[in-house]
């Protein structure tokens, strides 16, 4: 499964992509969400994972940008901090699909990952 | 002739020192940033070790290279695996946190969490008691307990934080001791700090509503409403005619938690008498815990210049019996313009 992760901790999202590449998954890694947003748009992975709080664009632009503009059928986690049960409502608003809140344990991802993965065959 | 060779020859001398003295300088800072990026990947890969490890054994130890074992000497390597650590730790559950914890315990930082707990500077103090919280270390808690009532704000704020990170509701016993004031931020904090942990049925809290320190009482009040402890009404009940306004406040808002209908007769009561600020918490309250009986005395405190606590009191009226206030807009002449605008924003408010 292709998958593009956007979060702007670099040892979060390495220790994401290491977990996801052990599963068997091409993983590509972004700093931020305008990196997001432009890889999505080029290579059209089939799950993103992607942070709220980023710089330059945010989790939820990238939710909202991915649900109008690109293919709106490319299911959407979402990674979000305690306390913020406002945004993620929000983030369903716009479309995404899933939601995990940090801190979150790498093996709880992989199985969501696998729900999404299983869905899509 | 000869002057002009001089100063010639002089420029040459002082441009070239000066230009050997930023090639030095950028040579320096060069090799020193390599070395940092070599000493965060260094880092970053023994986290990723932790965090992704196999091995969910307590005893299981982390095999490492003697170079890492050697630059832990280093103070600066030190903090930055410790702050990636830590990241870690607050990002990552399961057995992943408990790989962080492991590799964090294995490289020996506690002692020198240890050390900065004992140190001079209170920065250092209130970072070590975070480190101590995060890691779940039950480590110098006679220490921290005493930081708790630490002169400085913040080595008493993370105290009191790692207390209850560390022991739940069981750590709130520093109530007992404090003599400084909790800041309305600081209740915040630690009321998000017991939410994280399973609730109790913790004991303590009429001790604590007998407390001088006035913001313990506050804060003790706040307990009583999140946690639904209403066997403490009547302790709370006692403080809605206290004689400090801000505990008259937390008890009035505490009761409109409850929606303590046992309450409605004292706050009739205390109502005219209370400051603005209050009454228009006890205005609040009554949406929630007064009945049709209460309607006419509810008209009866319309009489007041306060077009905010008009609006509460209508719309208390309102959340009672929505006829009433149709009834209550004829008995206003049309030249009472301010209660009637508040009327038809009540009107409008509950047809949404």
């Amino acid at each position: 499964m292709k998958i593009v992760i956007a979060e702007d901790d670099e040892l979060i999202r390495k220790t994401i992509q290491l977990r996801l590449l052990k599963d068997g998954h091409e993983v590509v890694c972004c700093e931020n969400g305008l990196v997001a947003l432009e890889q999505i748009e080029k290579i059209r992975p089939q799950l993103i994972i992607s942070d709220i709080m980023m710089p330059y664009v945010t989790g939820l632009e990238i939710v909202g940008t991915v649900k109008q503009s690109y293919t709106p059928e490319i299911p959407i986690i979402i990674l979000s901090g305690m306390g913020q049960e406002e945004i993620v409502l929000e983030a369903f608003q716009l479309g995404a699909d899933d939601f995990i809140t940090k801190p979150f344990s790498p093996n709880e991802l992989s199985l969501r990952v696998k729900r999404f993965s299983q869905r899509q065959k | 002739m000869k002057y002009l060779a001089f100063f010639a020859f002089a420029f040459f001398i002082i441009s070239f020192l000066l230009i050997s003295y930023v090639m030095i300088r950028l040579t320096i800072r060069h090799s020193r940033r390599v070395k940092l990026m070599k000493w965060k990947k260094m880092c970053d890969l023994l986290v990723r070790t932790a965090i992704l490890a196999e091995t969910h054994q307590i005893n299981d130890e982390f095999k490492l290279t003697p170079r890492v074992k050697m630059m832990l000497s280093n103070g600066y390597f030190r903090r930055l695996l410790t702050d990636k650590l830590l990241v870690a730790k607050k990002n990552i559950l399961g057995h992943s946190a408990d790989g962080v914890t492991r590799l964090y315990l294995q490289l020996g930082l506690e002692k020198y969490a240890v050390a900065k707990l004992r140190s001079r500077y209170w920065n250092l103090k209130a970072s070590a008691m975070q480190e101590i919280g995060l890691m779940g270390l039950t480590i110098q808690l006679p220490q921290i307990y005493r930081y708790t009532n630490n002169k400085k704000e913040l080595v008493r704020d993370e105290a009191q934080l790692t207390i209850i990170k560390l022991f739940g509701f069981d750590g709130l016993r520093f109530l007992d001791i404090i003599s400084y004031q909790l800041t309305g931020w600081q209740q915040i904090r630690l009321l998000h700090e017991l939410s994280l942990v399973e609730s109790e049925n913790f004991s303590a809290i009429d001790k604590w509503l007998q407390s001088e320190n006035k913001s313990v009482v506050i804060f003790a009040i706040k307990l009583a409403a999140t946690y639904r402890r209403f066997e403490l009404y009547n302790d709370v009940a006692l403080h809605l005619e206290n004689i400090d306004e801000e505990i008259r406040l937390e008890a009035i808002t505490c009761m409109k938690k409850w929606e303590a209908a046992d309450a409605k007769e004292l706050l009739m009561n205390l109502f005219p008498q209370e400051i603005p600020k209050n009454q228009l918490a006890i205005a609040t309250a009554f949406q929630t815990i007064c009945t049709n009986v209460d309607i006419p005395k509810l008209i009866s405190f319309l009489d007041t210049e306060n077009n905010r606590l008009k609006y509460l009191l209508i719309k208390a009226i309102a959340c009672i019996d929505v006829e009433t206030i149709k009834v209550l807009k004829n008995s206003f002449s049309p030249a009472e313009t301010d209660v009637l605008m508040i009327i038809n924003q009540v009107e409008g408010e509950i047809i949404k």
